[in-house]
């Protein structure tokens, strides 16, 4: 079908930040009680690591973190790790439950009969998280730098931030596939909170992936956080060039270039059978 | 009416209640595996992460801060008592807006009941269920970690735990009060709840916090049920067991006064700001 008029660059941008706005600014100011929680979440999520880690080695060194990956610094070893799972987990959250939160919000409605397509609501979406996960990445590291006496290869941060990126853009693929789930499956807090813990757990955060039972290891290694995890350890810590991660890289670039159209479709097909169930609106 | 017909009134209000909460667990019943799993998770998540740092599950240095080389039983009893904590926050304390997404709070807040028996009839149902929770566990961690937790001392452990209950019920209705004039807590109930994980010693000793947290850990009851737990099991040197038991049931007496209060003051206020009902 031909568009009424040609659109520019602005109009296809245009609904995108309006979105991004949405979710950055109106819907955070009507509650403001969770800007302060997103603010105070990240370092919630990593202290209690820390203070752990404190209380079992006695210090912030161990010899046996130094076997397993070459990095002895405990406090460096997890604030890389909680860097990458917060910005994860963040986009885990705000793009698989986009739909669903519209609907607990009661804009649900609204929002579907809006003259654009899914896709474009979704990159706002995936606008309003690279926000929010670059103000954790600037608290985190704040609290590396002041606290924590993280032993960064400084030089290497533009690599580990480009590592970053592919993050951002292999998690959206993943976040378009879990929200189709979430159309039909009607729990979808449950399901959520329920990959929020799967993946806490086999994700390298705190921990080497060495210490996990080898079939976790398999599952773990074909998730794209944890090749991030892995990538910015190797870039930062260990200041090994971007370049030597393709092995990790190229997981995401297959998440990138794979993930995201099949994500896509499969989003569209759980939209089209949650319209004919009838239960696309429903909690 | 007499005090003997009222009381029959209330238990008969109280036994429908607790079928309404069944009732709703039943509806969704891929959320009692999901709340049994969950805690377990972070069990393993903190023994992955010792035995990534130390290789095992016993630390010399644990020993010096919490009296025990045993981090992995230090842990487990922690997240096991903590599950009262977390289901009593989650479950009174967002047991409001729970009924407004549901669309039914409008229909209880009509119903000629006490506004406490309510909240008794969730609460119960919530003490019963973390103590299943809690015994589930116990069992997981025995037979999937290296550790024997399934010992007649445990029934003890829960127990105490039970005491802990009122404290906490005090800290939900608080917590009601706060839904009612502020409506979408989800974020900020799982900042509190992780906040009083992080100053409490569930997962390591209080020793290892810096001193001003671990003065504000003085006035969380987790802290003294904690306390008393690990001494009645000989999990490390503590104070008298009376001791913290005696402190326990204050700071149960104050929060549930306290959060009583709260409540009702946040109920006046949200009914003459007109906010009950909104969103």
């Amino acid at each position: 079908m031909q568009p009424i008029r040609d659109l520019t660059i602005k109009d296809r941008l245009w609904p995108i930040l309006q979105v991004a706005k949405y979710e950055l600014i109106v819907s955070n100011l009507r509650y403001p009680l969770r800007i302060l929680t997103r603010f105070i979440g990240p370092i919630l999520w990593i202290v209690p690591f820390l203070f752990f880690g404190k209380a079992v080695l006695g210090g912030t060194d161990s010899t046996t973190l130094y076997e397993l990956t070459g990095i002895s610094h405990m406090p460096t070893f997890i604030l890389v790790g909680t860097i990458i799972t917060s910005i994860s987990f963040n986009m885990l959250w705000l793009m698989s439950f986009a739909i669903r939160l519209e609907s607990y919000r009661g804009t649900f409605e609204s929002i579907y009969s809006c003259p654009i397509n899914k896709f474009t609501f979704f990159l706002g979406k995936l606008v309003a998280s690279v926000v929010w996960s670059s103000m954790y990445i600037i608290g985190l590291l704040l609290l590396g730098v002041l606290y924590l006496d993280v032993q960064f290869v400084w030089s290497s941060l533009p690599e580990m931030l480009l590592a970053i990126a592919f993050l951002f853009l292999s998690m959206y693929g993943f976040g378009l596939t879990v929200s189709g789930f979430l159309l039909v499956y009607k729990e979808s807090h449950t399901i959520i909170h329920f990959l929020d813990g799967l993946f806490s757990l086999i994700v390298p955060m705190a921990y080497p992936l060495a210490v996990l039972p080898s079939a976790l290891q398999k599952v773990s290694l074909s998730l794209p956080m944890t090749r991030a995890v892995i990538a910015s350890r190797n870039i930062i810590i260990l200041g090994e060039p971007f370049i030597e991660q393709w092995q990790h890289i190229s997981v995401l670039c297959i998440y990138i270039f794979i993930v995201i159209p099949i994500g896509y479709k499969f989003y569209q097909r759980m939209e089209k059978r949650a319209k004919m169930m009838g239960v696309l609106h429903k909690y | 009416m007499s005090s003997g017909e009222r009381l029959r009134r209330e238990l008969y209000t109280l036994r429908f209640i607790l079928g309404k909460e069944m009732k709703l667990w039943k509806r969704y019943p891929s959320r009692i595996l999901f709340i049994i799993i969950m805690p377990f998770l972070s069990i393993l998540t903190l023994y992955f992460q010792g035995m990534g740092l130390v290789g095992s599950t016993v630390s010399s240095e644990f020993e010096s801060f919490a009296g025990t080389q045993d981090y992995l039983m230090f842990i487990i009893v922690g997240s096991v008592v903590f599950i009262f904590v977390s289901t009593a926050i989650w479950g009174v304390g967002n047991s409001i807006r729970r009924e407004q997404m549901m669309g039914t709070l409008e229909s209880i807040w009509v119903t000629p009941t006490s506004k406490l028996t309510i909240f008794v009839g969730v609460a119960l149902f919530d003490g019963l269920f973390s103590s299943y929770v809690a015994f589930m566990q116990l069992l997981i961690s025995s037979v999937i970690l290296p550790v024997n937790m399934l010992d007649l001392k445990m029934f003890v452990v829960i127990g105490i735990a039970f005491l802990l209950i009122f404290s906490l019920y005090g800290l939900g209705f608080f917590f009601t009060g706060f839904v009612l004039i502020y409506k979408e807590l989800e974020d900020f109930t799982n900042m509190i709840t992780s906040a009083i994980k992080m100053i409490s010693p569930v997962s390591y000793p209080l020793s290892v916090l810096p001193t001003p947290i671990a003065f504000l850990a003085m006035f969380i009851p987790l802290t003294y049920a904690l306390q008393a737990i690990r001494e009645y099991l000989g999990l490390g040197e503590y104070g008298p067991f009376y001791q913290y038991m005696g402190l326990l049931l204050l700071f149960d007496l104050l929060f549930i006064i306290g959060g009583s209060l709260f409540f009702r003051y946040a109920e006046k206020k949200a009914k003459r700001s007109g906010i009950i009902a909104t969103h």
